[in-house]
């Protein structure tokens, strides 16, 4: 694999939550084209790290920049969360967070509300607001049928079973039009069979030409379908690498599955 | 009971709900997405029937038609309506430093206002007048954002926020917040103009505003009354419209389910919750403006205090958050007080009894239940 464009690099990033500090100067590298793997045990700082590049939380020091298609670059601490969505990296939730009480199709379009303009004055005359609204509706299904929900576009989000759920919160994030993508433990549970169909989609995703950074437990999932890999431990980077390097890195079997098993 | 069934009360009725439906709406889209009971909205609608006031003339009539003078009135009390936001209520949703100040602050005001308030509030006392537009009224202006300044320079707050500490909770400080921005403005409004009552010159009304537009059964249905109907029923159907056909209604829609989750979804929460406040003013400016040629006047500083605890009332009836609810809620309140003669009791007698079996109001969905 060349070595593509860095799209997101984070310098001495550092959280403190009051006297805990949750990441601790990670330098971070995701580039572009690449399915890049975070991982560690739980209490790592992988989740706190997303919600620093997403503008959910301000970062206590450093910097994250994320360079978007067109090769600008914009550091991203301190900007707001709409904005940096409106930039390309769009996210899912570990718990997953859709809008329950609404169709699946419609959170679709939800995610692709950036790109619609029908204003106050063309929903009251109706006028070209028809056409975009059939090209939202059209694009939005295909979205679906990406992840192969289509059959279920007028259930209720909050309806589907828990791997659906997990996938249309993959295909709303898409509906985004990223660049970059944050998959936030996808697999959580999903049966093998489920876990196994995810893996195809996130491949999918990649060739699509979206990079994709992924928080992960199941091992089998990282190391099937990582270009690369970054261990967090206790807020810091133990190891990052190719994922069959990584896997036989003492410092990341005993953090990561104790001591028993170095 | 059968002789308060009378077409004359219908049409009191009708009104009254038209009213109350339309300020209504305002406190439950607020409440819809940033869980805030505005309290301030009643000073909005006061405020919007003083604007309309200063353009056709407050002293002498200025020859301009107050359906003109609504559109000034609502553009005024929708950039009031967001100012307030702004000042007050961003710094507590951001949790910025001068949070703290302003929720104490608010505190200070309640305290001062309500002093100022009773003493000036007995309009009968000749020292009043004077009192009110000389020093001891600028005074107080000037003491409140000298008292903000205070309490918020620092890093937690000042002084007294840090010796206070975090006693209460967010949500807690928007409300006394609220609270202090609704005593703010009705004390700004009576130091500005006086506390008189007014009424619109007759100048500006149209003429058949004042005739009757129909009968029903013996009772005239004055064209005021036919208008405040029609434009409250046009603007239920045009908010309907905004909130679920444009984009700015879904985003509206999107920001009260998850706001968090709508941020990542590219909408400016901000700018969304700025929208709210703008649409829900600009409703409430035209109430006040429309209720007040009803009455003949009675543009008074206090106009907002009632119309906005019954409003509040129907919007906690019709279940809170949610804006149909609203719709229906005003009109039940406003039939409620239109059948028995104009009283208090019964509207809030009943929205108590149907809390009671529906904590949630009429319309108000089911406790949420997440996974």
């Amino acid at each position: 694999m060349s070595e593509g464009r860095v799209v997101l690099q984070t310098t001495a990033l550092r959280k403190d939550f009051g006297g805990v500090r949750a990441v601790n100067d990670v330098d971070m590298t995701v580039r572009a084209g690449r399915i890049t793997a975070l991982i560690g045990p739980n209490g790592a700082g992988k989740t706190t790290l997303f919600n620093l590049m997403t503008g959910n939380y301000g970062a206590t020091a450093g910097t994250v920049v994320f360079t978007d298609d067109d090769g600008a670059s914009h550091s991203l601490v301190g900007r707001r969360p709409d904005r940096i969505t409106r930039l390309g990296i769009a996210r899912t939730f570990q718990n997953i967070r859709l809008f329950s009480d609404v169709a699946t199709l419609d959170n679709v379009k939800l995610g692709m509300h950036p790109r619609t303009r029908a204003g106050v004055f063309s929903a009251l005359l109706h006028l070209p607001a028809r056409r975009e609204e059939r090209t939202v509706h059209e694009a939005a299904y295909q979205y679906l049928h990406f992840v192969g929900l289509a059959e279920k576009s007028h259930e209720l989000a909050r309806n589907l079973p828990y791997g659906e759920q997990r996938r249309l919160e993959i295909a709303r994030a898409l509906a985004l039009d990223p660049s970059l993508l944050l998959l936030d433990e996808p697999a959580a549970g999903m049966n093998p069979q489920e876990t196994e169909e995810l893996m195809g989609l996130i491949r999918r995703i990649r060739d699509l030409g979206i990079t994709v950074l992924l928080i992960e437990h199941d091992m089998r999932l990282v190391m099937g379908i990582s270009d690369h890999v970054v261990v967090l431990d206790h807020g810091e980077v133990i190891a990052r690498g190719k994922p069959e390097d990584v896997k036989n890195d003492p410092e990341v079997i005993k953090a990561y599955l104790g001591d028993e098993a170095a | 009971m059968a002789d308060l069934l009378t077409p004359e009360n219908l049409v009191n009725a009708l009104s009254l709900g038209a009213l109350y439906a339309l300020i209504a709406v305002g406190y439950t889209m607020v409440y819809g997405i940033i869980k805030l009971i505005n309290f301030a909205h009643g000073e909005i609608y006061m405020l919007g029937a003083f604007w309309a006031l200063l353009v056709v003339g407050m002293e002498q009539a200025t020859g301009i038609n107050l359906f003109v003078a609504i559109v000034p009135a609502m553009l005024l009390c929708a950039a009031v309506g967001m100012t307030v936001d702004w000042s007050a209520y961003l710094s507590l949703r951001r949790r910025l430093p001068l949070a703290d100040g302003l929720s104490i602050g608010g505190l200070t005001l309640l305290g001062v206002g309500a002093i100022f308030y009773k003493l000036t509030g007995d309009t009968t006392h000749a020292w009043y007048s004077e009192a009110a537009h000389g020093v001891f009224g600028w005074s107080i202006v000037a003491l409140v954002p000298v008292v903000m300044l205070a309490l918020s320079i620092g890093e937690k707050g000042g002084m007294l926020g840090r010796s206070l500490g975090r006693v209460s909770s967010d949500r807690l400080s928007a409300l006394i917040t609220a609270i202090g921005m609704s005593l703010i403005l009705q004390t700004l409004a009576q130091l500005v103009w006086g506390a008189d009552y007014r009424a619109f010159p007759q100048e500006s009304i149209p003429a058949w505003m004042n005739e009757p537009s129909f009968h029903l059964g013996d009772a005239p249905v004055l064209g005021k009354e036919l208008t405040m109907w029609v434009v409250a029923l046009a603007m239920m159907a045009g908010l309907h419209l905004l909130v679920s056909r444009t984009k700015i209604g879904t985003a509206m829609r999107a920001c009260s389910m998850d706001q968090e989750t709508a941020a990542l979804m590219g909408i400016s929460v901000d700018r969304v919750i700025a929208f709210t406040f703008l649409i829900g003013s600009g409703m409430a400016a035209v109430a006040g403006v429309l209720y007040s040629v009803k009455v003949g006047g009675n543009i008074s500083f206090r106009m907002g205090y009632y119309p906005g605890l019954l409003a509040f009332a129907a919007a906690v009836l019709g279940g809170i958050g949610n804006i149909r609810g609203a719709m229906l809620g005003g009109v039940l309140i406003g039939f409620l007080q239109g059948f028995t003669g104009g009283t208090f009791t019964i509207p809030f007698l009943v929205m108590i009894l149907v809390l009671l079996v529906l904590p949630r109001g009429i319309l108000g969905e089911p406790q949420a239940t997440r996974a």
